[in-house]
């Protein structure tokens, strides 16, 4: 029993006029309030025991109860008056409009009194009781009291109490559910606690702006890391509400202004608030971020976003953030704004949710030249997710526009790098970093995206810079990590492969291939691109490609078969495709050849002789043996000189015994050879000479003699015929020689050469076999060059010979005796 | 796993001692490099060497072998003005040689003229050779090629090489000749960079200290 209630209003209660069934509503209160043994009671209950009426609880009736202003005088008595309500508001007994105004003028006054230590923790509970009942009540009591608080928790000014209504709110749950008011026909309807138009109309006085206004003063206000009342609005918080918004985007910015100094001052986010959604939804406050210039603030702001906006809401946001990133000279990058929060929107999701233009941003902060060292480290570190997306060497998928769009290595050079011409400085300033640069390995993944248009995309001068950046990165490869080299390397070897496709500089192929060594991963490529360039039967061939291959063909057979890997290839497919070449060519290609066959007999006899020691040179052997093949049934017999044709019957009857084809081929040549090419007249000379009954003195001279001679002269050494007789005749005959001579300047100059050869040859000097040769070699170079314009140059050099000590002593003196006889 | 350098092998290494000195001034004649590639500094300085040759892989490595092995460095153009001289007077020549601009083509002219006919058949194929074997070495310490591809490459060039000439001083002769040929003259020169010496000069000290090595000519 409630003492305030039986001392107080008991005594006051006027009970004579009521009717009937008002009575029984008292009566129902009095029970309540336990108030049986009162006299009231029973007077009450005497008056109407007989009746048997509905109870009835009218407006006076409930001031009798509720409105007694006088207790409030007292604040302890009015808080003990209130609290004693809590049995009959459970019974739905609510006071009238007037007790509850009154009710609502103690508790403004009273707000330092209720948070005291004058009244007990429970009564304060009660208390709250009293008015969570009256709020969620179907009656006059719910709209007033309902007001009241709303005001009290919008109230900036008396902050102290203004807390103590929000903290008790929020802990009993009062300003949640519904609350009533009564309509034009006194019914009472319910609305929820949500922000719409009713919510407006009933506390706003209609006016969305004076709401919006009173929550973005509310928003930064309240204690740290303590609810406030934004927790207290947090249920209220509507599709209606985001929809005024989305109108008003002025009032967006406010907000926004509002949440960004809530998170400074209170640490505390508003993450409801700020991802307020409407019905369609739509994220009004962080679409809106897309349409300002940032500061700080929205970088906090768009940090906390919901992370299930649509991406496309959120495109402008980035291109926002990336302005404020490049803003002052990127100085932003410093703050704490971008260490805490804008790092984090760099690295929550994927890199496919940012715009493309965060790639040339990146390229653009960390390029070594011209960038700061600790953005580079930093961008590096963010943006190096563009690359790891993908392990198949594809670019990522960035946002263009409001699209997901897999990025184009030709899209990134002509639109976002813009470097297709002209602009190559912009790649060679990337050279001064090295693979393990991001960068670099992104921009080797555009070029080889791009590789089959690169041709178009850069004219040949700007491919030499390409070509330049991709080497050198290639080779810096090799103090990169194996995981890099791994990714990288193959990317940038066939990116070369392609653009160089069709080169015919085989400078450029053999720096190509030379990339093989850096990296298993790229062997096989390089490899397979040189062969495509080597032996390639949709291209021409020309003199110095077959001259290559048959020296790579010492590379092969130098390395055990581990270098110029495709060497068999060509050995086993170009043999009449290099010999019908040679056979259209319309210069004398004898001695090209000849120079060839004795290169690939004396490699075909190396690996004859090493075939015991590994299986490699018998497989060399046999390539070059069907080469050979190939090539010798297609070459037309005119192509290949006699001495070759000889040569080559002779090795091949002791080499090629196994190979009847190849002999065959071998033979066609000594045959034509044998056939076509008569004894020259010469030659039938010499064996004339040779027989030992002809007179040489009687012999005049004869100009044939003479190119015998100069044959002989010319070729002593390799024939191994020394042709004493004939070089006497002409001795003899000297003076119509050298009239003879004196006609033809040509030949005396070789002569004189050819003579001159013979002073310096050791074999030919005296105390040699061959002295004889020598000394009428000696007697004819003084005789011919003696008083000729040679004269004194060919006596200074060969004193200079003489004195030099790299002869024999004997060929010194006969040199010296040369001089003099030149002299005298 | 490198072979073992025999003394065969040694003898045939020993070709290109004397380029191998005058890259630098302490190798170690009697290894397969000549250079000690544990040393951080050595190996820096054969990758510069390296570099100044163009020789950045085992592909360029091969291909610069191929054109010391062809003439293409030096023999084919020695060899193309000395046919041009052999026809030439004392006099027609000093009128071409004095008409001449270039102090490097002079120098070349009048080299080729000195050996024009003692040359004819040699030319300068000990030069060439010796550069041969010197950048297999320098190639070997790089990693570029085995020490087996060496040693077979090695066996064919001696073979070549005992044929063309006739003993250590006449190839030796030639090393420093095509060195003239393609560097110029080493005229004594005082700003010279200390510490450098010609490849005559190295010629000498080789013969003063490693005279046993260079005194069989093993055919």
């Amino acid at each position: 029993m409630s003492e305030i209630f039986k001392n107080t209003i008991i005594p006051k209660l006027e009970t004579k006029q009521l009717e009937a069934p008002t009575a029984k509503a008292l009566l129902q209160i009095l029970e309540l309030q336990e108030c049986q043994n009162t006299e009231v009671f029973k007077d009450v209950k005497n008056s109407i025991d007989h009746e048997n009426n509905e109870a009835v609880f009218t407006e006076e009736l409930a001031q009798q109860i509720f409105y007694h202003p006088a207790v409030y005088a007292d604040e302890k008595e009015g808080v003990a008056f209130v609290i004693s309500w809590l049995p009959l508001l459970e019974n739905g007994f609510y006071p009238d409009k007037k007790s509850c105004e009154k009710l609502t003028q103690f508790l403004y006054f009273s707000l330092s009194y209720l948070q005291g230590e004058a009244i007990s923790e429970k009564e304060r509970t009660q208390v709250f009781n009293v008015l969570d009942a009256l709020v969620h009540s179907e009656s006059s009591a719910s709209f007033i009291i309902t007001s009241f608080l709303i005001q009290r928790v919008f109230d900036i000014q008396d902050y102290v109490g203004t807390d103590f209504i929000i903290q008790n709110c929020i802990t009993h749950e009062i300003l949640n559910g519904t609350y009533s008011v009564q309509n034009s026909e006194g019914k009472f309807s319910t609305y929820p606690f949500k922000i719409n138009n009713d919510f407006v109309q009933h506390f706003f006085e209609g006016d969305w702006h004076q709401l919006i206004t009173a929550i973005h003063k509310v928003l930064p206000v309240g204690r740290v890391r303590l609810p406030g009342a934004y927790h207290v609005m947090l249920p209220w918080l509507s599709e209606e509400l985001a929809t005024f918004y989305n109108g008003n985007i002025e009032l967006v910015y406010a907000a926004h202004k509002a949440l960004s100094e809530r998170f400074i001052f209170m640490e505390e986010e508003g993450f409801a608030f700020l991802n307020l959604q409407t019905v369609e939804g739509i994220f009004p406050l962080i679409t809106a971020l897309g349409k300002k210039e940032w500061d700080a603030g929205d970088v906090l702001l768009f940090n906390h976003r919901d992370k299930n906006i649509p991406q496309i809401q959120i495109d402008q946001c980035y291109h926002r953030f990336l302005d404020w990133l490049k803003a002052d000279r990127g100085s932003n990058s410093y703050t704490e704004a971008f260490q805490k929060f804008g790092k984090h929107i760099l690295e929550e999701e994927s890199a496919a949710v940012l715009p493309v233009e965060f790639i040339a941003f990146w390229f653009e902060k960390c390029n070594h030249r011209t960038g700061i060292p600790d953005q580079i480290e930093l961008y590096n570190g963010l943006f190096s997710r563009f690359l790891k997306m993908n392990s198949d060497g594809k670019l990522p998928v960035v946002r263009i526009g409001n699209e997901d769009v897999q990025l184009t290595g030709e899209y990134l050079i002509t639109e976002i790098f813009q470097i297709s011409n002209n602009r190559t400085k912009w790649i060679s300033d990337l050279e001064s970093s090295n693979i393990s640069d991001p960068l670099n390995q992104f921009l080797i993944l555009t070029f080889y995206d791009a590789r089959e248009s690169l041709p178009t995309l850069f004219n040949s001068e700007n491919q030499e810079v390409i070509f330049a950046y991709l080497e050198k990165m290639a080779y810096s490869a090799k103090q990169a990590t194996q995981e890099i080299r791994k990714d990288s390397l193959p990317l940038l070897v066939k990116t070369l492969a392609e653009l160089f496709a069709e080169t015919n500089n085989f400078t450029r192929v053999n720096k190509i291939w030379a990339l093989k060594n850096i990296d298993n991963s790229v062997l096989t490529l390089c490899n397979d691109y040189a062969q495509l360039q080597y032996v390639n039967e949709s291209r021409p061939l020309f003199l110095g490609l077959l001259q290559s291959w048959y020296n790579f063909l010492s590379d092969y057979y130098y390395s055990l078969g581990s270098e110029s890997v495709w060497v068999p290839h060509m050995l086993n497919t170009q043999g009449r495709r290099s010999a019908a070449y040679l056979n259209e060519l319309d210069e004398n290609v004898t001695s090209f050849v000849n120079k060839a066959l004795l290169h690939l007999f004396d490699f075909h006899k190396k690996s004859k002789q090493k075939a015991d020691s590994n299986t490699l040179f018998q497989s060399i052997q046999t390539d070059i043996e069907n080469y050979l093949e190939d090539f010798l049934i297609e070459l037309m017999e005119y192509n290949l000189a006699k001495e070759t044709a000889n040569n080559m019957y002779i090795y091949s009857k002791a080499h090629f015994a196994h190979r009847k084809t190849l002999q065959d081929a071998v033979h066609k040549f000594h045959d034509h050879h044998k056939e076509v090419e008569p004894k020259s007249e010469k030659a039938v000379l010499i064996e004339q000479l040779q027989t030992s009954e002809f007179d040489f003195s009687a012999v005049a001279f004869d100009p044939k003699y003479a190119d015998a001679v100069l044959h002989n002269l010319e070729n002593y050494k390799t024939e191994g015929a020394c042709d004493s007789k004939l070089l006497e005749v002409l001795d003899t005959n000297i003076s119509e020689f050298k009239t003879w001579l004196a006609e033809t300047s040509a030949t005396e100059a070789k002569f004189i050469q050819a003579l001159y050869m013979t002073l310096l040859d050791k074999d030919l000097a005296p105390e040699t076999p061959l002295e004889t040769y020598g000394n009428l070699c000696r007697s004819l170079f003084v005789k011919l060059a003696k008083g000729s314009k040679m004269a004194s140059s060919y006596e200074m050099g060969l004193k200079a010979m003489a004195n030099s000590g790299a002869y024999p002593e004997n060929l010194t003196t006969a040199l010296l005796q040369v001089v003099n006889d030149l002299k005298a | 796993m490198t072979v073992e350098i025999t003394p065969k092998i040694q003898d045939w290494l020993n070709l290109s001692a004397l380029v191998l000195m005058n890259n630098y001034k302490k190798a170690d004649l009697n290894s397969w490099y000549g250079f000690d590639i544990e040393d951080h500094l050595q190996l820096k300085n054969v990758e510069r060497i390296a570099k100044l040759h163009g020789i950045h892989s085992g592909v360029h490595l091969r291909n610069s072998l191929h054109r010391y092995e062809t003439g293409e460095m030096a023999s084919n153009a020695f060899e193309k003005l000395a046919m041009e001289l052999r026809s030439e007077t004392t006099n027609t020549f000093e009128t071409k040689y004095n008409a001449l601009q270039n102090p490097s083509t002079k120098n070349a002219y009048k080299l080729v003229w000195r050996y024009r006919f003692s040359l004819k058949n040699e030319k300068l194929y000990g030069y060439e050779f010796a550069y041969y074997i010197f950048l297999m070495r320098i190639g070997g310490a790089l990693g570029y090629i085995k020490s087996e591809e060496i040693a077979m490459r090695l066996e064919d060039v001696n073979t070549r090489l005992k044929k063309t000439f006739s003993s250590w001083d006449e190839f030796h002769r030639n090393v420093c000749i095509g060195n003239e040929f393609m560097r110029g003259a080493a005229e004594p020169d005082i700003s010279k960079f200390p510490g450098t010496e010609t490849l005559w000069e190295c010629y000498q000290r080789l013969n003063i200290h490693h005279a046993d090595s260079f005194k069989e000519w093993n055919i």
